[in-house]
């Protein structure tokens, strides 16, 4: 077990599968005691157990992240088990996400199902966790964005805005809440996923147009590469840096 | 610009008044769709159609653009601004509420709706939108999360449309303009500021109806028609992003 996060507590939104898995495996792997914030306690309870067989400390809280009451359960249920909150990393994002959309045909319904998981989730916690990121000593706010917001891409422009309207909270709320201690950042991933990782098999050629776009040719693994970029930022190692949007993505998007 | 119209259509923060103004001083033919009743911020043109519009829904704001194409013509140029007074109250994140939280909301889905009804009269012959907006939200604000987060999204909804409509030769282009430059009303809030021997290249404040309108004509313009998905930094030179 390295210790780069020995004792510090983190929240990870999302972490039943997917990215966020990898994130929360990341950090118990450094050190961090885990809150895994999942919408179904099943996969959340699959995330902790194997957190757990690593040897690292977690524990599953249900949580629909666009609700406010299951975000301030989620940050109680971490400061009442570990002592402290150290660490938010808001993850969770709606299953919607991938589903190619054309502007002129988006509805409301569509529009305030992924705005609240990404945005009004992002107010919740950033509300419920202050008080405690502020006592920390250590404190990382961190939203996990997308190369779509940077790029504006053309697949759903509701996951492109949302994506980019958290760019817009991260620069001001490093502002904010640099004075009181609190580093804000966000990562835009481009990560294989069990989801993306079906996909490409089922469409090869696919997987190989992007490649060659992306200079390491490949995808990032979810708990090695996105993972490890998150506990760098986390860490004492990268404690100068706040309100950036960091690209963690072999090279994708050069145009920064 | 004598065969340009021109929908201004605001919600909000009235910064299309002198924006409409400039367009149809420039010969457009101008109608400026706004959701508040109060006198413009800038003398209109004698020939600026005014029209209440609603932004609580896409069908009121097609609506608006509706009547309006009927007394004008469909537009060739629409431009979008959404900045609800709500966003506008300098507070820390912890101090909000749900309403002010609500607008930022409110703001994204204004711009969608602008867009969708642009879409719907521009489509077939194709035509330039633009929105404009602070340019505070590069950077990012203190005590203004829910605006930066707003305008950052509005921004970002702006380039996934361009990809999606740059075929039908629908450009769709983001003005980031030095927010004092817009309305006073920013004179107030705790703008982020960019420490330099030289903070703002030109240094002196924006002239709306003199900067702005002449970026917007291009825009709609032959020579403007290849700009798409950009996003035009209008503060003389403060923040020269990457």
């Amino acid at each position: 077990m390295n210790a780069l996060l020995h004792g510090r507590t983190a929240i990870v939104t999302g972490a039943g599968g997917g990215i966020g898995r990898g994130l929360a495996l990341a950090l118990a792997a450094h050190g961090a005691n885990v809150v895994i914030a999942a919408r179904r306690a099943s996969t959340g309870d699959e995330t902790r157990s194997l957190v757990e067989a690593a040897g690292g400390q977690a524990i599953c809280v249900q949580t629909d992240v666009a609700r406010r009451a299951d975000v301030e359960h989620a940050v109680a249920a971490a400061v009442e088990t570990y002592g402290s909150l150290d660490i938010v990393v808001h993850n969770a994002s709606s299953g919607q996400s991938g589903a190619p959309t054309k502007c002129e045909e988006i509805d409301d319904a569509r529009w305030d199902e992924q705005y609240a998981i990404a945005i009004d989730a992002a107010y919740y916690l950033a509300q419920a966790s202050f008080t405690h990121l502020r006592a920390s000593g250590h404190a990382r706010f961190i939203i996990l964005s997308s190369a779509q917001a940077l790029h504006g891409g053309a697949m759903n422009p509701v996951y492109a805005s949302v994506k980019s309207a958290q760019r817009g909270m991260v620069k001001a709320l490093a502002r904010e809440w640099g004075p009181s201690g609190i580093n804000v950042n966000g990562v835009a991933p481009a990560s294989e996923t069990d989801a993306s990782k079906a996909y490409f098999e089922r469409n090869p050629q696919v997987r190989a147009q992007i490649m060659a776009t992306i200079p390491l040719r490949r995808m990032g693994d979810m708990e090695l590469d996105i993972g490890g970029a998150i506990v760098a930022l986390c860490s004492d190692q990268m404690r100068f840096v706040t309100g950036q949007m960091i690209p963690v993505d072999g090279g994708a998007y050069t145009a920064l | 610009m004598s065969a340009a119209v021109v929908f201004v259509v605001g919600c909000g923060l009235d910064i299309g008044a002198p924006i409409a103004a400039g367009l149809a001083a420039g010969g457009a033919r101008v109608a400026w769709l706004v959701d508040f009743d109060a006198p413009p911020t800038a003398e209109l043109h004698a020939g600026v159609l005014r029209l209440r519009a609603g932004f609580g829904s896409r069908a009121e704001l097609e609506q608006a653009f509706a009547a309006a194409s009927a007394r004008c013509g469909a537009p060739t140029q629409v431009v979008i601004s959404a900045l609800p007074p709500t966003t506008l109250h300098a507070r820390d994140l912890v101090d909000v509420d749900d309403v002010q939280w609500g607008a930022c909301r409110a703001a994204m889905k204004s711009v969608l709706y602008g867009l969708q009804a642009s879409y719907t009269h521009m489509a077939a012959r194709g035509g330039s939108i633009v929105v404009v907006g602070p340019s505070l939200s590069l950077a990012g604000a203190p005590q203004l999360v829910a605006l930066s987060t707003a305008v950052e999204g509005q921004r970002g909804l702006v380039k996934s449309t361009a990809r999606q409509w740059g075929q039908r030769g629908l450009t769709v282009n983001w003005i980031a303009a030095a927010p004092r430059g817009l309305s006073p009303v920013f004179e107030k809030l705790p703008l982020p500021v960019k420490p330099d021997a030289v903070m703002v290249a030109l240094g002196r404040p924006l002239d709306t109806q003199r900067e702005i309108v002449p970026v917007i004509e291009f825009l709609g313009s032959a020579a403007g028609r290849a700009m798409t998905g950009a996003t035009l930094m209008l503060d003389g030179g403060e923040w020269m992003v990457p």
